[in-house]
């Protein structure tokens, strides 16, 4: 293949190969072209300099932050780096950590109108889904969720969500963006953070801070929490409530994450049977007051009730389908 | 028009290097997919464009905003892991590297800015269409073509003209400079 003669051909040619457009044929003879002289590579130089000066390419939907410390790893000598991100440590009876908070709301499926063309709409049905927003952020949707976000941040000032249901939010820090999740009874703004937001039907929405802080709006009303903190939208105004009434299976569908603090036996039992499916029993009715305090994430139920045996002072066994505990605690 | 550029001495430093990656990154990333539509493989050409840039730092010699040379890096990178073929990027190896005039006082900024859209207002309105729906959009070809009904031919074409045009009315804008690089 030849290149062309026509200054005109030969400047097509040019844009395309500076555009990604040529194929890799036209490729390797443009650039056998620039190899001929320096008055060609000159041509070719001010061609993409008048394109690069003339205006900016958009933007990809790209998280900088993230690229950038991957980026930043690379070139310099590996420094300490503070840990952010709070991991669970693996389940030992006794450790006790901050409780999420999460808020139920109550609340009647619905619409917001929104202004505005481009808006993506994700849903969950039986199984959680994962959604990457545009800017880098993620949520998972519990099963039986869904969540409208605006399909780029591009230009503006607050990143917006919709929910109808559940979902856990991961949201990067963005300069200058706010983040929000709107549901029907009020929003929750945050910076950058980790939280839960649920709403459903006949229940109050509800959030709970993993990290970072949020705030929740209600009308005019505001109210900041914190991480360990969590809030429900109230009849007027949001509340703070106690993390103590909050679910030892409130992040189960998630990771399955189980947080039991000084709970009986008894009910640990019952939320171990609702979320794994499964039968326990207990063989002595005296156990059943024996309080639990406990951390659990991605666990199998064997192991589960290995760990809180152990800590009990119980004896595990296996009969049929069913788990039975033997003993009593000290 | 393009944001402003750091000037060249102060991306050798840590701070100016990251104000040059946050100021560039999504820009480059979107120039990087027009070779590689996959967006995780036009991120990592992009970083590793950034990275042996910073590597390069000390032997490069550039003039000027660090943009242009960005943009041609990222160009040669991503052809090469496109042909997958070492003679190819020993080919490669000899980049050329041009920037536009580095230049403080705004009055020249507006004035380049000014000259840019007469220039676009100059051209005939299929070639205006054509050359925006580009630039401005990031549309491919094939796209271009088919909102304008014409075909991809015809917008090769006035792209060519479109560009070869702008060179010509911003020529005492660019200023070139020849630099031999490994990369």
């Amino acid at each position: 293949m030849a290149f062309p003669e026509n200054p005109e051909t030969r400047d097509a040619w040019l844009t395309a190969y500076l555009l990604g457009e040529a194929s890799t044929e036209r490729q390797l003879t443009v650039e056998a072209w620039l190899q001929e002289s320096k008055e060609n590579q000159q041509h070719f130089d001010a061609l993409e300099a008048a394109w690069l000066v003339s205006g900016s390419l958009p933007q990809a939907p790209v998280n900088a932050e993230a690229a950038w410390e991957k980026v930043s790893k690379k070139i310099h000598t590996p420094q300490p780096t503070e840990t952010k991100v709070v991991r669970l440590r693996p389940a030992y009876w006794g450790m006790g950590i901050a409780a999420t908070l999460a808020l139920l709301i109550v609340g009647v499926l619905w619409w917001k109108d929104s202004q505005g063309t481009d808006w993506q709409e994700v849903k969950s049905l039986q199984a959680t889904k994962n959604i990457r927003l545009p800017d880098g952020s993620e949520v998972i949707l519990k099963p039986g969720a869904s969540l409208r976000y605006l399909a780029s941040f591009e230009g503006e000032s607050m990143r917006k969500t919709e929910l109808q249901g559940s979902a856990f939010f991961e949201v990067v820090k963005s300069q200058g963006q706010g983040f929000e999740v709107a549901t029907t009874q009020g929003k929750v703004q945050v910076l950058g953070t980790k939280f839960l937001v649920e709403s459903a039907e006949n229940k109050s929405t509800r959030c709970t801070v993993t990290e970072g802080r949020v705030a929740l709006i209600q009308e005019e009303k505001r109210l900041e929490i914190a991480a360990g903190e969590a809030a429900v939208f109230g009849e007027a105004t949001p509340e703070k409530i106690a993390p103590e009434s909050l679910e030892a299976d409130q992040f189960f569908w998630k990771d399955r994450s189980l947080n039991f603090e000084g709970k009986p036996l008894q009910k640990v039992v019952e939320t171990l049977m609702r979320n794994y499916n499964a039968s326990i029993q207990l063989q002595d009715a005296a156990a059943a007051n024996c309080l639990v305090t406990a951390k659990f994430k991605g666990e199998d139920l064997e192991l589960v009730l290995q760990v809180i045996a152990l800590s009990l002072q119980l004896e595990v066994e296996k009969q049929g389908n069913t788990f039975v505990l033997k003993g009593v605690c000290p | 028009m393009p944001e402003t550029s750091v000037r060249t001495s102060s991306w050798q430093t840590h701070t100016g290097f990251e104000a040059l990656f946050r100021a560039h990154y999504a820009e480059l990333c979107a120039y990087a997919q027009r070779f590689l539509p996959d967006l995780d493989q036009a991120e990592d050409v992009v970083q590793r464009t950034f990275v042996k840039f910073w590597e390069k730092r000390e032997e490069l010699q550039l003039q000027g905003s660090a943009r242009p040379y960005l943009f041609r890096a990222v160009r040669n990178t991503a052809l090469n892991q496109k042909r997958d073929s070492s003679n190819l990027t020993s080919e490669e190896s000899l980049a050329t590297v041009m920037g536009s005039e580095s230049t403080e006082s705004p009055l020249d900024e507006s004035e380049l800015s000014n000259q840019i859209s007469e220039a676009i207002q100059e051209m005939p309105t299929v070639r205006r269409q054509v050359f925006l729906l580009s630039r401005e959009e990031g549309k491919k070809y094939r796209e271009i073509a088919e909102e304008l009904d014409i075909s991809v031919k015809t917008v090769e074409n006035h792209m060519g003209k479109a560009l070869n045009f702008m060179r010509k009315k911003l020529k005492e804008f660019l200023f070139l400079v020849f630099t031999f690089l490994l990369f």
